[in-house]
């Protein structure tokens, strides 16, 4: 049995880039790969493949700074994250992603910029970001990873670098404990609302329930709830398991079709209501027509102008 | 063989020729065949005279026209005849037929001088004034015109009929706005209200909105009458009213109970209409009376009273008198005398006819004895100084000729002129028809009666039946107090009246047509994510709606402001505008001559007032929505 693993492939040259080191996941994991990186104040950017995804890790001076999650489907995309959250509308980030297809920015910057939402927000979320990407890349079993070296200059409008280490240590708690939280809750989806009637004391809950439970008026979805908590979905549920037991919160198993994307069964329902009012309207106005010819009819049609015109007998 | 040319028969130069004897030769023929039937029943002279009168008219004819006038005075004097109405009338369908209608003002005032009694008359001339600017004469036409309704039956209660007919056509203008301003406010709440009956199938707001819609248009495809319908729509509408919408729908039901009288009446004085021209008592004045007034006659049974029997005796006189049947009337005024009463007139049309037959000395005792007992009326002090002008009685024709010459000068709306009545022209007594105005508007059982069969009735209340309207009416007004009361214990919809939000409340409504984030002034909400979404889109199709209702129905979006009495004023306004016009429009269509003439300009400017009123409503209620929403921060960003 090899207990030493065998250290990382020798730098090479690929495609003109420098590349520091690459190698399995199997072999030098992912924590490893980490403090590697970090105690030795690299910077550069870490790509870590799996599951058919590519997450892309930021660092400065041993620090991550940025994450580019992989763009298919991922919910851990910024945009995504601030709609989730309720800072964006449906409409509005496609907006904003549109613009950023043009000028070449990133949607945190033009979000910034535009003033749509503040820079702490987005710190706040981008730290978030960073903190889901790397508890998911640490369930991977397989994949690849490659680091590659080059000067990386934090973005003005971002957050603190955060330190790989601290990170780190709650995405272990996070592989320790989440299955035993996520067992309290019902397999598959669910639903989790305030029970009704019960008094609370906000200032006897931690900071984090404190926050879940205001963010539990948002919604009932606890994808959404943990979003506009601004927390990662360990945090979330971690949280939620706390509030279960006080008694405060009901839960309940999703019915069929709560699966649905909730962005697009917010903008379904927009579009139905909007065509509904406008066939409504349609209907009205040809009820409204027909009025007005009723009401012509009463009043000016040939028989009634032969009343209204009885005085000019008299003369 | 040789053939000769062919010669016709008849040139075509001579047809030419015949063509133009006969073109010279029409326009003088027709005119004095006509002239039998232009006045019919006047005596001839009189009949003459008022041909020539209206062959005179023209423009540019000014003197000659005054030379005919005066001539048609002293044969109407012989008779009489205070005033023929008809004169006007064929001087305008000539001047229409010859195309200087608009150059006809000259004539027709110069016709007024025997025509005082013509109400058409007095009120194109007060229009024509009007549009000159001309304000002395227009205050004198005015004057002409009230006096001509005092003194002219038909004219009073043909006045009457416009006045009720006017009010009964914006009366029901009032209630088709206001009804359908009140449902389209109920109906955002109304359809929740619906949909939660529906609530346990599928897309209850879909079927909810069919059932509102259905009730709103059942009505209308039924073909029930406008005033039926407009008391359904309130009904439905009450529970989500406030208090202020509930006076407008409260309001309009009064107001159609007032119509359905209006019918009654309308059905009372209308047999009363067809005795104008053809020899009726109210033809007594203005035009000549040919079959004698009958005592039968006197208001169809309808009019009934001491009065009405004493003015139709007095104008069955007053034929009797034109006619030349002298006897006859004088036995008729002296029998009038007997009864006492207001006999002045009496005396003084009885001294006429005495003169008529030679009894002069027992003519001059009844113009004094006239003169005694209304002494402000100038006609007995005239004849009287007629009467010692011809008898040499100088010394007291000397003493009352001031009083007689201003009192025949003041005789509204008769131009007399004492300077041209040299000729021993003596003035008759009207039949005066000013003081039944109060009698006629006293409100009557046999008007309820009258009313439940009347065309009213069967125009805007069907299919509800005649007997049963009253009852309909009052149901309808104790449903809108009663549902309302109710609607404050039961749990009922209402919608926000700046968002559009429909909320369950319970009690006064008036404190909750405001919902808590718009009072909050929280825009489009305080969280974000789908509810923001949800709001704002709410908020998007409320302001879409109410635009819509206050584009068709003006004054909606000030309704949705709040500004319930302001909008009530604004839909009166409406009303009278829209009133003026159905009854302007139908006149200017249907009726020819003068009538027609000034109904035509009347629709058109009323018309116009309504299209600006409408736009005023429509511009007025939008920006009054606009701000409701801005005060309450809806407003704020463009959805």
């Amino acid at each position: 049995m090899a207990l030493v693993r065998d250290p990382p492939v020798e730098p090479q040259r690929r495609r003109g880039k420098a590349v520091a080191m690459q190698g399995k996941i199997a072999d030098f994991s992912i924590p490893d790969i980490f403090q590697l990186v970090s105690s030795q104040g690299k910077s550069g950017s870490l790509a870590i493949s799996g599951n058919d995804r590519v997450t892309i890790f930021l660092f400065s001076g041993g620090r991550i700074v940025d994450v580019q999650p992989d763009r298919r489907g991922s919910k851990s995309l910024l945009g995504t994250m601030l709609r989730d959250a309720g800072y964006l509308t449906d409409s509005e980030l496609k907006r904003y992603l549109s613009a950023q297809g043009t000028g070449g920015k990133k949607i945190g910057e033009i979000l910034v910029e535009k003033g749509k939402v503040s820079k702490e927000i987005i710190a706040r979320y981008l730290a978030l970001q960073v903190k889901e990407c790397l508890f998911d890349v640490l369930m991977l079993r397989e994949g690849e990873y490659r680091f590659e070296g080059f000067a990386v200059r934090p973005v003005p409008w971002g957050g603190e670098p955060i330190r790989p280490d601290v990170l780190l240590m709650e995405g272990m708690q996070f592989l320790d404990e989440y299955p035993r939280y996520r067992g309290i809750f019902p397999v598959g989806d669910f639903r989790v609302i305030r029970k009704r009637g019960e008094r609370v004391d906000p200032y006897a809950f931690s900071e984090e329930e404190r926050i879940l439970w205001k963010a539990l008026d948002f919604s009932e979805d606890p994808e959404r709830v943990y979003r506009k908590a601004c927390l990662t979905g360990f945090e979330g549920i971690k949280g939620l398991a706390s509030l279960l037991q006080r008694g405060l919160i009901e839960v309940s198993a999703a019915e069929r079709g709560d699966g649905v994307d909730p962005a697009r069964r917010l903008r379904d329902e927009i579009i139905y209501r909007r065509r509904f009012d406008a066939i409504r309207m349609a209907l009205w106005g040809v009820a409204a027509v027909a009025a007005a010819v009723w009401a012509f009819r009463g009043l000016l049609s040939t028989g009634a102008s032969r009343t209204f015109t009885a005085w000019v007998d008299f003369f | 063989m040789l053939m000769t040319r062919r010669v016709p028969n008849r040139s075509r130069r001579s047809w030419a020729r015949y063509a133009l004897f006969l073109l010279f030769l029409f326009p003088l023929v027709p005119s004095r065949m006509a002239a039998a039937n232009l006045f019919p029943g006047y005596p001839e002279d009189v009949r003459m005279h008022a041909v020539r009168v209206v062959e005179a008219a023209g423009p540019g004819k000014g003197e000659a026209l005054e030379r005919e006038v005066r001539d048609l005075r002293r044969a109407m004097f012989d008779h009489a005849i205070l005033s023929i109405n008809a004169v006007p009338d064929r001087v305008f369908d000539r001047a229409a037929r010859e195309g200087w209608k608009r150059r006809s003002y000259d004539s027709l005032r110069a016709v007024a001088r025997v025509a005082p009694l013509s109400v058409p008359l007095w009120s194109w001339l007060a229009r024509e004034d009007a549009m000159r600017f001309r304000l002395d004469e227009f205050l004198s036409d005015v004057g002409g015109l009230t006096g001509a309704l005092r003194q002219y039956g038909p004219g009073l209660l043909g006045y009457a009929a416009w006045v009720v007919l006017f009010a009964s056509a914006s009366a029901c203008w009032f209630a088709a706005w206001a009804s359908l301003n009140l449902l389209l406010r109920a109906r955002p709440a109304l359809t929740s209200d619906v949909a939660r009956l529906f609530k346990g199938l599928p897309r209850a707001e879909i079927i909810a909105t069919a059932v509102v819609l259905a009730a709103f248009a059942a009505p209308v495809a039924c073909g029930v009458g406008i005033a039926a319908a407009a008391v359904f729509w309130i009904a439905l509408s009450t529970a989500y009213l406030r208090r202020g919408e509930l006076l407008i729908g409260g309001t309009a039901i009064l107001l159609l109970f007032v119509v359905f009288l209006c019918g009654g009446f309308l059905e009372a004085i209308h047999p009363l209409s067809g005795k104008v021209r053809e020899g009726g008592w109210l033809g007594g004045e203005g035009y000549y009376n040919r079959a004698g007034s009958d005592y039968a006659d006197a208001g169809q049974g309808l009019l009934v009273g001491q009065q009405w029997e004493r003015m139709a005796r007095f104008a069955r006189a007053r034929s009797e008198m034109q006619g030349g049947n002298l006897q006859v009337a004088e036995s008729l005024w002296t029998r009038l005398i007997e009864e006492g009463g207001d006999t002045a007139d009496a005396y003084n049309n009885r001294g006429i006819v005495r003169v008529r037959l030679g009894k002069t000395e027992e003519g001059v005792a009844d113009f004094e004895a006239a003169a005694s007992l209304s002494p402000a009326g100038g006609r007995a002090q005239w004849n009287a100084y007629q009467l010692y002008l011809q008898e040499f009685r100088l010394e007291k024709a000397a003493r009352i000729q001031p009083l007689a010459w201003y009192g025949i000068r003041s005789l509204v709306p008769f131009d007399y002129r004492a300077e041209e009545m040299t000729h021993g022209e003596l003035v008759a007594s009207p039949l005066r028809v000013g003081e039944i105005w109060r009698t006629l508007f006293t409100v009557r059982e046999e008007w309820l009666r009258e009313a439940r069969g009347s065309t009213f009735h069967d125009l805007f209340f069907r299919p509800v039946p005649g007997e049963w309207t009253p009852a309909f009416l009052a149901a309808g007004l104790v449903w809108v107090a009663l549902w309302k009361l109710l609607s404050r214990k039961v749990w009922m919809n209402s919608s926000c009246r700046s968002c559009g939000t429909p909320t369950l409340i319970v009690g006064s409504r008036e404190a909750t047509d405001i919902c808590n984030a718009c009072r909050a002034q929280v825009g489009k909400g305080i969280r974000g994510g789908e509810e923001r979404e949800r709001r704002g889109l709410s908020i998007l199709l409320h302001r879409r709606y109410v635009r819509a209702c206050t584009v068709l129905f003006p004054g909606a979006g000030a309704l949705w402001a709040g500004k319930d009495l302001r909008t009530l004023l604004f839909g009166i306004l409406l009303s009278l505008s829209a009133g003026l016009f159905t009854v302007s429009w139908s006149a200017g269509r249907m009726a020819g001559g003068l009538i027609g003439d000034m109904q035509a300009d009347i629709w058109k400017a009323a018309l116009g007032v309504v299209a600006v009123l409408w736009l005023f409503g429509v511009a007025w209620g939008w920006r009054s929505f606009e701000t409701l929403q801005l005060n309450h921060n809806v407003a704020g960003e463009r959805l």
